[in-house]
């Protein structure tokens, strides 16, 4: 199962992809897209099985992202690896129809917690 | 530590920056404890900040003196610090100062808003906040260098109060 990062920093996905690992999911071929557009793109060319995305970026946010998949009826398993952890943003990524929202920083533990039975 | 101004409760306090700059250093494995005042503006090679709106409008700023900039960067993408180019040195430092500024932001009552970043680095970086008044300032060192987390209150919000 592919899984698509989508972060405007790159350190960022370079630690995502580490911490995939580090959890137990290298079995998981991992692609990146820098922004909402881009991710966008890449989802509707070649679905992936998850797409963890930052939510604050340039062109399209995270946010955005996932309501416009939303709206053009696609229900790719998604969720938000993101600094902005408060209550209402979680209840904004629920709400959108987000599976988890991971703040930053996490550990390797918290994204075993949150992809297991998500990622099979 | 300095405070140099009253602020309304929203503003996090030191307590809240040293500990979410714990955090982020630490799942980062990289050392951070916190000092008396020590970083000079002179010595200042890089500075990177995100501003918060909504609730509480200011900035969130990181200034690093000389080296820790390309330090962190090789640290965070595991890579020799000879290695690390200048864009990648800008997006450790910037993406550092957006973890710090989301977290602090999650402090604040709802309906506030995080902006993207500006990352400045250089020999020597004069950054001045200008419309804004200084009201927090914790000092770090990381690995032996200086850092410091600075918090800016828009001098509207100071006005109104």
């Amino acid at each position: 199962m592919k899984i698509l990062v989508v972060d405007d920093s790159r350190v960022m996905r370079t630690i995502v992809n580490r911490t995939l690992r580090q959890a137990g999911f290298d079995a998981h071929p991992v692609t990146e897209a820098e922004d909402g557009v881009q991710a966008l793109a890449a989802i509707e060319a070649d679905p992936p099985g998850l797409v963890l995305s930052d939510w604050n970026m340039p062109e399209m946010t995270g946010i955005e992202l996932l309501r416009t998949l939303r709206s053009r009826g696609n229900e790719v398993p998604f969720g938000f690896v993101t600094s902005e952890g408060s209550p209402e943003m979680r209840g904004q990524a629920e709400q959108a129809g987000a599976l988890f929202l991971i703040a930053k920083p996490f550990t390797a533990e918290t994204f075993t917690e949150a992809l297991t039975g998500v990622l099979v | 530590m300095i405070e140099t101004t009253p602020a309304l409760d929203l503003v996090p306090t030191v307590e809240d920056v040293v500990s979410i700059a714990t955090d982020v250093w630490s799942s980062l494995n990289l050392d951070l404890e916190q000092t008396a005042p020590t970083l000079d503006d002179a010595e200042i090679t890089g500075s990177a900040s995100v501003s918060i709106s909504g609730s509480w409008d200011g900035i969130v700023r990181l200034d690093f003196a000389a080296g820790l900039p390309g330090e962190l960067a090789a640290a965070m993408f595991m890579m020799e610090p000879a290695d690390v180019s200048e864009d990648e040195i800008a997006d450790a430092v910037g993406e550092l100062a957006n973890m710090l500024g989301g977290n602090l932001k999650s402090l604040l009552p709802e309906h506030s808003r995080l902006s993207l970043l500006s990352v400045v680095l250089g020999s020597s970086v004069t950054l001045r906040v200008t419309g804004a008044t200084l009201v927090r300032r914790v000092d770090f060192t990381c690995g032996g260098s200086a850092l410091r987390v600075t918090l800016w209150e828009s001098s509207n919000a100071v006005a109104e109060r």
